[in-house]
């Protein structure tokens, strides 16, 4: 998977590095002093990821916790961010994270016990708040690697008030199925329609194997939340929609799901400047546009307004409980 | 026409004879009828100055970089020929931030364009994490490719492995071996055919500059949705109709292109209808409305001219006729579709 593995000299002696190094054999390992002497160094462009990746493991230095923007989360706590990654192995064309870095190389930040002292003072001023892995990565698909999903399930184990959230695209469950399922943590997973699925989420599972995987760790006993975000506009939206509802609440039953949260595809000028760039004959960049309120691209106000009231109602009828579901960041 | 950029005439010398190519002394230049073959020299400015001039004098469709380089990898040995897919530049001390892509899509391999040759050892270690090649032009050509927005591509022999000592004069012994077989490669590789730019654009109407560009950028749109060609685009519209309107040539592009652009996202359409609908009685009344032309703000501005005491009446009664609350259910998402 990676053509290049670069590894800071002072992990060399962890046990997390190892742990990476069993599923990294094939690939040649170069020791290097710091990450950031290297990684977004230069500008790599994105889809380098295709065919030239690289994987960078260290250490995380300065903010290891960020405060989630407004409208992140249902309800009114405090939602926290946990950077223990950067860069992702699918390839979502809507992806903010082509703009977001200088380099799609994937860095794997083993400190966690760094992260869970953070964690804990946190817990401390905000007992009930959110923790969030995978705002940076996919907070699943690599995580038969990183190993690191037990130590922070102990954590909230400890502290039954404060909530995680693991978001993904991925059906690697293996790792959550070894553990036990906590009260307080939540798997989260992005769905859209099964034609958005084909056109726009390159390299990542089909809707199909996540509506599985979904079910699955439904059955295990998992909190499952789900984001219909971003939701591209189609003509047939409403008929994409509902077969993907339908199909949910096959799996399971959707009064059961913990949140769902709805929301239109958006993205900062840069990143959309990225995207047109990256995907010149994707249909992802054809539709009506304007730059927003906040200066973000997106769909004009009636139009996703229409578009989310639509989505939740559908859901409502569909048996999903109004009280549980969110419009993000609007 | 292809401009071919070298950095020694050691590696430039098969492509001359090949093309017979006439030399421009002053400029190192050599002029073929399709191609041109410049040696600007080693280093980083000497390419992005002299390359800058040639640009400026000819009408250059693709620029090609061709010559050796030092592998930073070992899955690259000598005479290995790659292509290459970003270039990267290393300063004195530390990389330059910018990087250029070629137009190559099957490259996998990157270069780093150096300030100083990368002739030992501890300096290629340096490097080695940004690039899989090393070269001293490379990043140049593609600073100026992208200021003039014209395409680039690479080509480069393996000469040496910058990990191991390398011995300078040994390399320029090889110039002609390595030239002949750059020379080869980019016969094979039809490198003379790739500069052809097709365009299947039709326009139906004459267009000023500005709706020349609307209409492009309509028309190429609709191409990443479900038609393959312009034709199949023109016939969802009735182009007869438009073109046997009595109207300019200028009215007819709009009108062409409103057509195309609801073709594109009907949903604009519905939003139109619906916005007239509303404020139907205020239109009727010859009342401005200032929308906010994005929709955001959901605020408007109402003007007219008033002449007569029913100018007043008619303006009185439109307020009456208009709903508002209907118009806070449209920026709420009530589009009744």
């Amino acid at each position: 998977m990676f053509k290049r593995v670069f590894v800071e000299k002072r992990v060399l002696d962890s046990d997390q590095y190892h742990h990476i190094l069993k599923h990294i054999k094939k690939e040649k390992v170069e020791v290097i002093d710091k990450i950031s002497d290297i990684w977004g160094r230069v500008k790599k462009p994105y889809l380098q990821k295709r065919d030239n990746l690289n994987l960078f493991i260290g250490k995380k230095d300065g903010t290891l916790l960020k405060e989630a923007p407004d409208a992140y989360g249902l309800g009114n706590e405090k939602h926290f961010y946990y950077v223990h990654a950067y860069n992702c192995i699918y390839e979502c064309q809507y992806c903010y994270l082509q703009g977001y870095f200088n380099s799609p190389d994937i860095v794997l930040y083993i400190n966690h016990d760094d992260i869970l002292k953070k964690m804990t003072e946190t817990a401390r001023e905000y007992p009930d708040c959110w923790f969030h892995a995978g705002e940076f990565s996919d907070s699943l698909a690599l995580s038969h690697y990183t190993g690191e999903l037990e130590t922070y399930f102990k954590f909230f184990e400890k502290n039954p008030k404060t909530k995680l959230e693991l978001r993904t695209k991925s059906v690697n469950t293996k790792e959550l199925e070894k553990l036990t399922p906590l009260e307080n943590v939540y798997l989260s997973f992005s769905l859209s329609s099964h034609k958005g699925g084909k056109l726009f989420d390159n390299k990542c599972p089909s809707i199909k194997a996540r509506i599985k995987a979904i079910k699955k760790m439904y059955e295990l006993g998992y909190n499952i939340g789900i984001h219909f975000d971003p939701v591209v506009y189609d003509k047939d939206f409403k008929e994409d929609y509902q077969e993907v509802f339908d199909e949910l609440a096959d799996a399971i039953p959707l009064d059961k799901i913990s949140y769902i949260s709805l929301g239109v595809v958006r993205y900062t000028k840069d990143v959309y400047r990225e995207v047109q760039n990256n995907y010149p004959k994707s249909e992802i960049s054809t539709g009506p546009y304007i730059k927003s309120f906040d200066n973000k691209v997106r769909y004009n106000k009636p139009m996703r307004n229409w578009i989310l009231n639509t989505l939740k109602q559908m859901l409502i009828t569909s048996g999903s409980r109004p009280s549980v579901i969110y419009l993000c960041m609007e | 026409m292809n401009l071919l950029h070298f950095a020694h005439a050691g590696e430039a010398q098969s492509f001359i004879s090949h093309f017979d190519l006439t030399p421009v002394a002053e400029d190192s230049i050599y002029l073929g009828e399709k191609i041109i073959v410049q040696i600007c020299g080693e280093g980083l400015y000497e390419s992005m100055y002299k390359l800058g001039h040639t640009i400026a004098k000819y009408k250059i469709h693709r620029i090609v970089n061709i010559g050796i380089a030092g592998s930073l990898i070992d899955e690259l040995r000598v005479n290995d020929i790659v292509e290459v897919k970003t270039s990267y530049a290393f300063g004195e001390i530390s990389p330059k931030f910018n990087s250029y892509t070629t137009q190559d899509p099957n490259s996998k391999f990157d270069c780093i364009s150096c300030e100083q040759r990368a002739i030992d050892p501890s300096y290629a270690k340096k490097i080695t994490p940004f690039a899989h090649i090393v070269d001293r032009e490379l990043w140049a050509v593609g600073k100026v490719s992208k200021y003039f927005k014209i395409p680039f591509s690479s080509i480069k022999l393996i000469s040496d492995n910058a990990h191991s000592d390398v011995n300078c004069l040994e390399i320029k012994d090889k110039a002609q071996d390595y030239s002949l077989q750059l020379l080869d490669y980019y016969l094979e590789k039809n490198y003379e055919h790739k500069t052809q730019i097709q365009s299947d654009m039709i326009y139906p109407f004459t267009m000023t500059h500005y709706l020349k560009k609307k209409y492009e950028k309509t028309i190429r749109k609709l191409l990443k949705k479900n038609y393959s060609n312009v034709h199949e685009i023109l016939a969802q519209i009735n182009l007869k109709e438009i073109t046997e309107l009595k109207l300019r040539e200028k009215e007819k592009s709009l009108a062409l292109i409103e057509k195309i652009e609801e073709l594109l996202n009907p949903i604009d359409k519905t939003i139109k209808k619906k916005i007239n609908t509303l404020f139907k009685p205020l239109l009727e009344a010859k009342v401005d409305i200032g929308l906010d032309p994005k929709l955001e703000v959901q605020k408007f501005k109402l003007s007219k001219e008033i002449n007569s005491q029913k100018n007043i009446d008619d303006l009185v009664c439109a307020l009456k006729n208009f709903n508002f609350k209907k118009v806070e259910e449209f920026w709420q998402g009530d589009l009744d579709v």
